[in-house]
């Protein structure tokens, strides 16, 4: 579980890497359930062919992944950083290669009232170090007044732009190097890339959210989810689970109006 | 000299690292000056792998006071601290095992009234040989020579050596950090307000410079006043530099010795 030290460490810089979560064993039954679920949703050539894959709704699609998402190694997670009446988001499956640009941070159009807390957790099943695809991240930056200074360096098209003199690679940051097995929590506000990624890097997470109590809050999450078509979308076989957990992570979505969706 | 880009990272990170720019022949004579000015102080003892930290340092030979005239070093420092920059201190080291996590900028002097407090005070570091994150580099928390982000990092501010010491959970060369390594030529201008250690290292040999932006308000002077007179060698300009032929040296103490500071060494 997450302890109170590690909750400070994710006020201060926006991350945790969880070392050594998961056994071996159990990261083969889930790299071999991710991989079932790729192959079924149009992802069967993605480890093979270098071909890029991206799925929301994904750990609803086999039942090892849901036993995961309420582990309580996963459930602690954004229940402790979030508090016990976190929201899931949404969740995917992805296999992804080269360059993720630097991102993150807060939209111009966000002021301090829509905030609210949201974390992302993710398993990679592959060794990942600074310079073939680990995450990176500029600790501090998923706070104002840090994140909007570091704004310039959010350019998801330029390659080139240089805002602070240095190349995209070469931004001082931190490089959260991991083996399967290892867990990394962070905050999409966080500003994060990776370079070097090597073709068939697989990868699962879950995105969550504090239970947004003020009007524009939840404003804002409906703006999500008008804009995405997994954000904050139940899927109906999670509104109707026998597992508490998962009735109990989606229940505020179907208050919300959230429109369900099937997979 | 300083490039919109360059003064935009200082701003927003706090340091900056210019690569090469002393040769391989200028840096064998910068060596061959520190390790003199060393040995002077040991009183011609051998090195015995203690750490040892020498000040003043640069004000011991013309010629690396020359050093801080050197367009590549007083250019750079005049475009990231603005024109009228100050003389603070220099010193010497041999840095030897770890360096707990602390930020310097005489954080003590400043006024605890004050919100948002911004006054840029710079080290100059030239590491005389090659130094990584697992040998002994200089390692920064980017963006926290600023207060709020300085606020959450409260526990890598004092220099706890304690064994027991686990800032947020995790061993003091775990905090999350950027290294930043260097080989002999390279030269670091950091904020002396950033959270900065060095991990892994066995001995390393470095010397320093620090200035500190003009002052513009009471706060600046009455913060300088208060940091001079916390410190012993700090803020107190060397006859060298007073007496020096250099217009832009002299130019770096003046408003020091306006502002009542005394001078040393003579």
């Amino acid at each position: 579980m997450i302890t109170a030290e590690q909750k400070d460490h994710w006020y201060a810089f926006g991350f945790l890497v969880l070392r050594q979560l998961f056994a071996p064993e159990e990261v083969k039954d889930l790299r071999q359930a991710t991989v079932e679920v790729m192959n079924r949703t149009g992802g069967e050539d993605a480890l093979t062919s270098g071909s890029k894959y991206g799925m929301g709704a994904f750990v609803e699609r086999h039942p090892v992944l849901t036993d995961w998402l309420v582990d309580d190694r996963i459930y602690g997670i954004p229940e402790t950083l979030l508090g016990p009446d976190f929201l899931l988001e949404t969740n995917g499956g992805f296999v992804w290669w080269g360059d993720t640009l630097w991102h993150g941070g807060f939209s111009p159009e966000e002021s301090p009232e829509s905030y609210y807390n949201t974390a992302k957790v993710a398993m990679y099943f592959d060794s990942l170090t600074r310079d073939d695809g680990c995450l990176r991240v500029i600790p501090g930056t998923q706070r104002r007044p840090f994140g909007e200074r570091v704004r310039p360096q959010q350019n998801h098209d330029d390659r080139d732009a240089m805002p602070f003199g240095v190349a995209q690679e070469d931004v001082p940051c931190v490089a959260l190097e991991s083996e399967p097995g290892d867990v990394i929590v962070f905050t999409e506000r966080v500003f994060h890339s990776s370079f070097g990624g090597k073709k068939g890097r697989m990868q699962i997470a879950s995105e969550y959210a504090a239970n947004p109590t003020a009007s524009e809050q939840i404003s804002a999450l409906w703006e999500q989810h008008e804009k995405f078509a997994f954000s904050y979308h139940p899927v109906r076989s999670y509104i109707d689970s026998d597992n508490p957990r998962i009735r109990r992570m989606v229940s505020r979505l179907v208050e919300l109006g959230c429109t369900p969706i099937s997979v | 000299m300083v490039t919109p880009g360059q003064k935009t990272q200082f701003e927003t990170f706090g340091f900056l690292t210019i690569r090469k720019l002393f040769s391989e022949t200028e840096m064998d004579r910068l060596s061959s000056q520190y390790e003199d000015i060393m040995r002077d102080d040991r009183e011609g003892q051998p090195f015995k792998g203690e750490r040892q930290s020498v000040h003043p340092f640069v004000e011991a030979r013309p010629s690396l006071i020359e050093l801080i005239d050197d367009e590549r070093i007083y250019e750079t420092v005049e475009g990231l601290l603005g024109q009228g920059f100050l003389w603070v201190a220099s010193d010497g080291n041999y840095y030897v095992g770890d360096t707990p996590w602390h930020a310097d900028g005489l954080r003590h002097a400043i006024d605890p009234k004050l919100e948002d407090w911004h006054y840029p005070m710079i080290k100059v570091a030239f590491y005389l040989d090659p130094v990584a994150k697992d040998t002994g580099c200089l390692r920064i928390i980017p963006g926290s020579h600023k207060s709020e982000y300085a606020e959450r990092l409260k526990a890598t501010a004092d220099r706890s050596d304690d064994p027991s010491f686990v800032p947020f959970g995790v061993e003091p060369a775990e905090v999350p950090a950027f290294p930043l390594e260097t080989e002999p030529g390279d030269v670091l201008f950091f904020n002396q307000d950033l959270h900065h250690g060095s991990f892994g290292g066995v001995v390393r040999r470095m010397f320093s410079t620090s200035f500190v932006t003009n002052p513009t308000s009471e706060e600046h002077i009455a913060f300088l006043k208060r940091a001079h007179d916390a410190t012993k060698l700090t803020l107190r300009p060397h006859v060298s530099l007073v007496n020096s032929d250099r217009p832009r040296i002299r130019g770096m103490v003046t408003r020091l010795l306006e502002l009542g500071f005394e001078t040393k060494g003579g």
